[in-house]
């Protein structure tokens, strides 16, 4: 897979498929891998582009305070090494607040936005989770701990009970060892201190909100935040979910996406 | 305030009113302050006693292991030391799954059985949190440390975000260090090990099952194995709560509880 310079960052990332392009952005506890079902779903119609955030996978580690801005900064550096002008940006949890910055700073180059279990401002329960999530992490020096006392805000209850199989695969995902500590932690402040709420009528492209009715992370009244505030935005809510409701309702979640793009593309 | 021995505990209890008795029992992390809004409430038509449990409050410590069998003795123990032959018994969480062991234990003491927030058997995230919440004291033997990787399980996100004071209040109420680490530990082993989920069959006293739709703790699948086997059982849902429903929707909990200790007494 290719790694290339984006500034600050060097960044691995994997482009599919021809056609309008789809840039794809992970979250805080992910990497490109994330995104294989939608990769695999879209490819034979459109360009997608997914790579693994700064702190992530085989980018370059973040071992310093970054911001949200920087991050948009990165993903649009790029786009302009991939020669894309314009694309769909999809970002989920802190994709998508690294995806409004995009918007705000390059509104030309953002045919759509969409924000998957995201939030303009990380609300008092999803502070309190993400400040747990980084003191485990210290306490314990190990992702297998972190892994265990994170997994049950990713998915809503009845998933977690029903999905034994699933949710093993998710804690050996993101209790891999290999991961970065600094970087989650510089991350996880990265998240924390991310504001947007004052700036949300400046996004001015068409934008759809995907949330679960069940997220403690970025929780519905995050969500209703950014509803309210971005001008041309759609939302739907996945009642059944929690954080990874594209996991959780998958069909629905690939069946909204599917329809938003079709929509969305010139 | 009195205390009374009942064998291996001695019991702080409080009672108030006249009337068919009604015994209140909560859950682990509480003590009998957790029912005062209900002793207000109920006091005016029933008599009323409410108790720290074994190793909660001015009891005994649970120096030793103890199992839900052990404090539903202790219960009838205080019943018969209160001369109450037969009562409504309101459990809350670990609370109802010693109610659970008294409606075995002794059907013919038992006038109707409410629980809320509670199980037969923890499932798979509720065992997992619980599992969780035990072993983060182990790790930091804190409560102040204990207390945020705690509260936001309590609440659904909406209440938690619109209700700084009453998290602040929640907090420092767990936070404080006078609580017994020991007889903490042992309990949510209790918890744990408590099963008697293929015993509820044997429960044909009327038994009111309450949930709160976001509770990752005893959540609804927890309820529902419950509903499936209780022959007198109905279910009341909390639909924008979680553990705590009896303090989100106070008024719809107190309403729903009114309702059932009235339909079923004299």
């Amino acid at each position: 897979m290719p790694i290339v310079n984006c500034g600050r960052f060097d960044v691995n990332h994997i482009a599919e498929g021809d056609g309008f392009p789809v840039v794809l952005i992970h979250g805080l506890a992910g990497d490109h891998t994330a995104w294989l079902p939608q990769i695999a779903a879209f490819k034979d119609r459109y360009r997608v582009i997914a790579m693994d955030n700064p702190g992530s996978g085989d980018s370059s580690p973040v071992d310093a305070p970054c911001t949200t801005e920087e991050l948009a900064d990165t993903m649009l550096a790029l786009m302009d090494n991939l020669g894309v002008e314009q694309a769909h940006v999809v970002g989920r949890s802190l994709g998508g607040l690294i995806g409004q910055h995009m918007a705000l700073r390059a509104p030309e180059r953002i045919r759509s936005l969409i924000l998957a279990a995201s939030t303009a401002r990380v609300d008092p329960i999803g502070k309190r989770i993400l400040e747990n999530m980084r003191e485990v992490l210290e306490w314990r020096d190990n992702w297998a701990d972190w892994a265990r006392h994170s997994a049950h805000v990713f998915v809503a209850p009845a998933f977690y009970n029903d999905n034994p199989e699933a949710m093993a695969r998710i804690e050996a995902l993101v209790g891999n060892e290999v991961r970065s500590k600094a970087s989650y932690v510089n991350l996880n402040h990265t998240a924390l201190s991310h504001d947007t709420s004052a700036r949300l009528g400046e996004i001015a492209c068409p934008t759809l909100i995907m949330a679960g009715r069940l997220d403690p992370i970025c929780s519905m009244q995050g969500t209703d935040e950014m509803s309210a505030g971005i001008p041309n935005a759609e939302t739907v809510v996945f009642e059944k979910s929690s954080h990874f409701f594209l996991m959780e309702e998958t069909e629905k979640a690939m069946a909204t996406l599917n329809d938003w793009f079709a929509r969305q593309t010139p | 305030m009195p205390i009374v021995n009942t064998g291996r505990f001695d019991i702080h209890y409080i009672e108030a009113g006249d009337g068919d008795p009604v015994v209140l029992i909560h859950g682990l992390a509480g003590d009998h302050t957790a029912w005062l809004p209900q002793v207000a409430a109920l006091k005016d038509s029933y008599r009323v006693i409410a108790f720290d449990n074994p190793g909660s409050g001015d009891s005994t410590l649970v120096s030793e292991a103890a199992g839900t069998a052990d404090l539903a003795d202790a219960t009838l123990g205080l019943m018969d030391a209160l001369d109450i032959d037969r009562a409504h018994i309101v459990g809350r969480s670990m609370g109802g799954a010693v109610a659970q062991h008294m409606a075995l234990k002794a059907p013919e003491r038992i006038r109707s059985l409410a629980m809320a927030a509670s199980f037969a058997r923890l499932d798979p995230v509720g065992a997992q949190v619980i599992a969780n919440l035990q072993q983060l004291l182990r790790w930091r033997p804190s409560w102040a440390e204990w207390a945020p990787h705690a509260v936001y399980l309590f609440v659904a996100p909406a209440f938690y975000n619109a209700n700084p004071e009453i998290m602040a209040r929640i907090t420092a109420l767990v936070s404080d260090e006078g609580r017994d680490m020991t007889s903490y530990d042992h309990l949510a082993t209790a918890c744990l090990e408590h099963d008697v989920l293929e015993r509820l069959g044997e429960i044909d006293i009327p038994t009111l099952v309450m949930g709160g739709r976001f509770d990752p703790i005893c959540s609804m699948t927890a309820q529902n194995w419950m509903m499936d086997r209780l022959p007198n059982a109905e279910l009341q849902v909390f639909e924008k709560s979680s553990h705590f429903f009896l303090m989100e929707e106070a008024e719809k909990a107190m309403a729903t509880l009114a309702g059932w200790l009235a339909k079923n007494s004299d």
